[in-house]
């Protein structure tokens, strides 16, 4: 098993899975801050990603889409970004100190895709 | 769902729109219906339309938000994939409410969602701010941004009080 921890750069990509239902998508084909808010269960509070660089590219997830955001825009608003490997998910990456601002301008800047 | 058998006239993108949903925030310069305009001075439409080759319909907007929000009654614990809540009973009914009493002022909602707490959020806009209504078992939020998404206001109310939000939207 992977434990080593990764540095995450501004330019590395980041993923969070969306769920085809119920629909995050709005008109205008950018996601809800929803999307980016935070789970309760996730370590720290923090926003459960991926990193994209631990994935190979083409894999899909059944029923989901996958958000790509650029790590240096979390980071533009001050918000820890950390790679935290799980012993199941090696690319799991956090998302830390987010609130509903920071989640709804994150959101804005998703691109969101079928694939990896 | 009403039906709209008329002489369509559109102007978008979409030069003739058929077999499409055109949700209520669909760009447009025009789309009038027998006479009557159906896009607002921000180039909106003022209703949700389904248009097929040989009908234009105006989907009630607070019938299919409301549909929308019963249908998280279905979500299961975890249904995202992050450890969510489902939604609770009581944002589910809450979320109606609000729904339901913001449509009788005019208001729409946009989409709703459900949040991973197991409360339910409630997007909307209007021509000056974007707003989005959180709701919990214990509290309504409601966050009111501006045009460059920072957070202007956060106001917190009970429940019981969805039916004074209207009054802090603008």
């Amino acid at each position: 098993m992977r434990t080593e921890v990764l540095e995450i750069f501004e330019h590395d990509i980041l993923i969070r899975l969306i769920t085809n239902q119920p629909n995050f998508l709005k008109a205008d084909g950018t996601v809800t801050s929803a999307v980016f808010k935070k789970t309760r269960h996730d370590v720290d509070l923090a926003v459960s990603v991926k990193l994209e660089k631990l994935i190979e590219q083409g894999t899909t997830y059944l029923d989901k889409k996958v958000g790509k955001i650029k790590a240096e825009i979390p980071m533009s608003l001050d918000c820890r970004c950390q790679h935290t490997p799980k012993e199941e998910d090696y690319p799991h990456a956090s998302i830390f100190d987010m609130t509903d601002s920071k989640a709804k301008k994150i959101a804005k800047s998703c691109q969101v895709f079928d694939s990896v | 769902m009403s039906y709209l058998n008329a002489d369509i006239v559109c102007y978008s993108t979409v030069e003739r729109p058929r077999n499409i949903f055109m949700p209520i925030t669909t760009k447009l310069n025009t789309l009038k219906v027998k006479g009557k305009n159906y896009v607002n001075t921000q180039n909106n439409l003022t209703s949700s339309f389904e248009c097929t080759n040989t009908k234009i319909s105006i989907i009630d907007a607070s019938d299919r938000i409301i549909s929308q929000i019963e249908s998280f009654s279905n979500l299961t614990n975890n249904w995202d994939g992050y450890h969510s809540d489902k939604p609770t009973p009581k944002a589910i009914l809450v979320s109606i409410f609000i729904a339901n009493y913001l449509s009788e002022k005019g208001i729409s909602i946009d989409l709703p969602y459900p949040l991973s707490d197991g409360g339910i959020q409630l997007d909307l806009s209007t021509e000056k701010f974007q707003y989005e209504i959180e709701v919990r078992d214990n509290q309504i939020k409601l966050l009111r941004f501006d045009s460059r998404d920072e957070l202007v206001i956060s106001n917190i109310f009970e429940p019981e009080q969805y039916d004074i939000l209207d009054k802090h939207i603008a």
